[in-house]
């Protein structure tokens, strides 16, 4: 079992992954905004960050930044989980520190299997 | 004597009557179609087309063009802010006009900037030297250093020298986009090849709260001078340029956001810096153009509210900025004269040309002199009451239910303030403009008039040109049906 | 004096009727906006609390299961959250999303309203129908002919966004005719389809109409269409310019030496063109 943070500001596809992430045995918390998520993930210390990069206050990649300039989450994996789909965004994302890219539309078996991959390492 | 006096009053009455019952009859027509046109695009489903627009490799790039003089302060929250924004290709381009601050180390600091020998294009014309150019490794920010004229329309044409995208969006540094501003605004040119240029809605930011770049909340400004202009804005915007675009009499196209096929600027050579009103100015040549030339156009306007600007938030500041408009219109009508009641130029030429002459332009005069002479006259007893209730229906009574139409259309198209509590401001504030404000902005709109007509030199011209303060008040966002906004220069007599 | 003017105003209470009216519609105007307000507040929040009402059976569907029966409110708002979830992802979840929604009967209205003589109820009905499009080509197909032009567009924006390949011919048809796509829009939806074989842009890519086939031979090259090199080679020798530049720019994409031959035979027919062929076989060459 692990912890898991979502971050993610629409709220259907936030409900199809936390129960994903829930039917796999995780803990999950969860956020819906870039802001509150930098916070939650300072209180919880996930071992996994799902993170959307297009959201209200802070984007995804701001917080993929924050969260890797930090020690604290030296052991956190971030998995990137957007509509941006151009090849020049994944290389910014993998660039910011982000550990893998989920491209929407989505399925939430690949994610769940992506996850489960990145927290195995 | 008497009866001359009585008669004379009589007919100035009339003719008073006339004219506001044409000006205000036109003005509901373009309102109501562009009612009509708001309501067909806000039911109209575009996600699914602005999210293909954001997922497809064949959409259009945009190069921004961000004038900067001495923008420390936002330029680099600008830059972030507009990468930040949902489309798959932008470039942007600043243009370091001079500044003698710190916004070149700035954004040097942030941005992983290094020079470069990146060819640029050998059009538009500009005068002031380019210095240095400067860009990021994946160059998506190009920084063109360049030698102060004092014009903003001269930085935006070094801009576009260094601009490589089909679509080019001319912005100022302190506009403050919506998250989809791009997508709205680049799905008319998607959807029409023989789109050259498009427009978007401006509001004024002040009173909305802004975090890092973007827009967070909006409510009313506290001020008056704020709450009066955002009134205006509604009205010109949201029904009245969506009205005229409607009926494809769309003059202009405001320089504080605004986007147009980078071939079709070329063509005419970029701003013509000579121009007080350069916005309007390069969509009447754009179209002037595509008329000669017999080719399909359209110049296209999204009634989406996408763009926030600072407007001025004293009298002052607003007196100067509307001054400055109202002369700029009638350089711009004088330039142009031929255009007017040419069939060969359309709708623009026979009906919005025509409307901007004889009731923006033309219209403080009337505006003061019948509103004079018809109060005295009723006071004085020399009209009857019943005639004067007559020339105040025709007035103010259609102005109010126009005013009042456009708070409506907002509220159930676009509702972006968020409490009620906004709402019944802006209702009150409508109240307002018309009853108060409306005189002085007359007097200030004379004044222009009298400058244009008598050719006094422009306002930035004779004083010492401080160069252009884009921060703060005194920056002109916008212009409209009602004040076209014409220039954006920031002079010395408004700089707080 | 002209007797007839003065005579409008002295009409007994004409001018207090006309001020008193505008009082009364202006009175009204501020109220409708306020109200407008209230309403559509309370709308709002009732929507809001529905959705998340049901929002997690949702998840009860996705897992393959059949949710609790609803109220029948409730299965409409569940209705619309799965049509705006199945948008949102792709493989098993969206099959179980779209199969439930079809059980619902989700398309039979939808479907009506697509004949709607009113463009923008077709339009709204399209855009509802789009998560479950893949399941009915031939209604898409048929709005793809639709008498205005905003609502063909739609309908190729949801044939690209569905994956919809078997349309990717008509969709090339569309360049000319008269009920034609911007070919922008077409480019679009036929990239976002991403056909996998040049064979499903059936007999496009010998189309007699040069723009219709330009445009298929262009569009293979940025698919990168391996099995579509024959087809673009046949393009060199077509009698139109369109057609040729087409083809010598998607053998650049596709960047096979195969082709080096094909491109030496072609016979150029403007300095252009010789230009653009001789910079193509440069890079063929060196690799």
């Amino acid at each position: 079992m692990a912890v898991v943070l979502i971050v993610e500001d629409d709220e259907d596809v936030r409900a199809l992954v936390v129960h994903r992430m829930k039917q796999a045995g995780h803990e999950v918390h969860t956020e819906h905004d870039g802001e509150a998520g930098l916070g939650a993930a300072r209180a919880s210390i996930p071992d996994l960050v799902i993170l959307d990069w297009m959201m209200p206050r802070r984007n995804g990649l701001e917080v993929c930044f924050e969260l890797r300039a930090d020690p604290l989450f030296a052991a956190t994996r971030i998995l990137m989980l957007t509509a941006k789909a151009q090849e020049q965004d994944i290389e910014r994302a993998l660039a910011a520190g982000a550990d893998d890219y989920v491209v929407k539309p989505f399925s939430s078996r690949e994610l769940l299997a992506r996850a489960n991959a990145l927290l195995s390492r | 004597m008497i009866d001359f006096l009585m008669q004379f009053t009589f007919w100035v009455t009339w003719v008073l009557i006339v004219y506001y019952a044409i000006y205000n009859g036109v003005f509901l027509v373009v309102l109501l179609k562009g009612a009509l046109e708001v309501s067909r695009e806000v039911n109209w489903p575009s996600s699914m087309t602005l999210s293909e627009i954001f997922a497809n490799p064949l959409t259009p790039g945009i190069s921004i063009i961000v004038p900067a003089h001495n923008e420390e302060s936002g330029i680099v929250d600008a830059v972030l802010a507009l990468r930040n924004l949902r489309y798959p290709l932008t470039r942007i381009v600043v243009v370091d006009d001079g500044s003698t601050d710190e916004t070149f180390q700035r954004l040097k600091d942030n941005f992983d900037l290094r020079p470069t020998s990146k060819v640029l294009a050998a059009v538009p014309q500009h005068e002031g030297k380019i210095t240095e150019l400067w860009a990021t490794r994946s160059g998506d920010l190009t920084v063109v250093r360049k030698e102060s004229v004092r014009l903003r329309s001269d930085a935006v044409n070094a801009g576009l020298r260094a601009a490589d995208q089909e679509i080019v969006c001319m912005i100022d540094a302190d506009s403050l986009l919506e998250r989809d501003a791009l997508l709205h605004i680049v799905a008319p040119f998607v959807a029409d090849p023989t789109v050259l240029g498009v427009g978007g809605v401006i509001r004024p930011a002040n009173g909305v709260t802004v975090s890092r770049g973007a827009v967070t909340k909006v409510q009313m400004p506290k001020k008056w001078v704020e709450r009066i202009q955002v009134v205006e804005y509604l009205r010109a915007f949201l029904v009245g340029r969506t009205g005229w675009a409607s009926i494809k009499g769309l003059m202009i196209i405001s320089g504080a956001f605004g986007a147009f096929r980078r071939d079709a600027v070329l063509e005419v050579g970029g701003l013509d810096s000579t121009s007080l009103a350069e916005d309007a100015d390069l969509v009447v040549a754009i179209t002037k153009k595509a008329r000669d030339e017999k080719r399909p156009y359209r110049i296209a306007f999204v009634a989406e509210p996408v763009c926030w600007t600072e407007v001025p938030n004293t009298f002052s500041a607003l007196s100067t900025q509307r001054r400055r408009w109202s002369q700029g219109l009638g350089e711009l009508i004088a330039k142009q004269r031929k255009m007017i009641l040419n069939p060969r130029y359309g709708v623009l030429g026979m009906l919005t040309l025509p409307y901007f002459v004889l009731f923006e332009f033309y219209g403080p005069i009337f505006g003061v002199l019948g509103a004079f002479i018809a109060l005295a006259g009723a006071i004085t007893g020399l009209i009857t009451w019943q005639l004067f209730a007559l020339a105040f229906f025709v007035s103010v009574g259609l102005s109010l239910v126009s005013s009042l139409a456009s708070v409506l259309i907002e509220e159930s198209a676009y509702h972006r303030y968020s409490r009620l509590r906004d709402v019944v401001v802006l209702l009150m504030t409508t109240i307002v403009e018309l009853m108060g404000f409306h005189l002085v902005h007359t007097w200030w709109r004379l004044q222009g008039v009298y400058r244009a007509l008598f050719k006094r030199p422009s306002e930035w011209g004779t004083i010492e040109r401080a160069g252009f303060e884009q921060e703060g008040p005194g920056h002109a966002p916008d212009d409209s049906p009602d004040q076209p906004q014409l220039q954006r220069e920031t002079t010395a007599d408004i700089a707080p | 004096m002209i007797p007839s003017i003065p005579a409008i105003p002295t009409i007994p209470g004409l001018a207090m009727a006309l001020l008193l009216t505008t009082a009364t519609v202006c009175g009204l105007l501020a109220l409708i906006v306020v109200a407008e307000r209230i309403i559509r507040t309370a709308l709002a929040h009732r929507e809001e609390k529905r959705r998340d009402r049901v929002r997690p059976h949702i998840l009860t569907i996705v897992d393959g299961d059949t949710p609790a029966t609803l109220p029948r409110r409730d299965r409409a708002a569940l209705s619309r959250l799965v049509a705006d979830t199945a948008s949102q992802v792709r493989g098993e979840d969206r099959e179980a999303l779209t199969q439930w929604l079809i059980g619902q009967q989700f398309h039979r209205a939808h479907l009506r309203r697509m004949k709607s003589p009113f463009a923008l109820t077709r339009a709204r009905a399209l855009d509802r129908f789009a998560p479950i499009a893949e399941h009915a080509p031939r209604s898409i197909e048929r709005m793809l002919g639709d008498r205005d032009l905003r609502v063909r567009s739609l309908a190729a924006q949801v044939a690209g966004r569905s994956g919809m390949a078997a349309l990717v011919p008509e969709l090339l048809r569309r360049t000319e005719g008269t009920r034609v796509i911007p070919a922008r829009i077409i480019s679009m939806a036929v990239l976002r389809a991403a056909p996998s074989s040049i064979a499903e842009f059936g007999d496009t890519v010998t189309d007699s109409n040069h723009r219709v086939r330009a445009l298929a031979l262009d569009l293979a090259g940025q698919l990168n269409l391996v099995d579509a090199r024959r087809a673009i080679e046949a393009g060199l020798d077509s009698p139109s310019a369109d057609v040729r530049m087409a083809s010598v720019r998607s053998i650049q994409r596709l960047g096979s030496p195969l082709s080096l031959a094909a491109l030496k035979r072609m016979e150029t027919q403007s300095p252009e063109e010789l230009f653009h062929t001789e910079v193509v076989i440069h890079e063929l060459t060196v690799g």
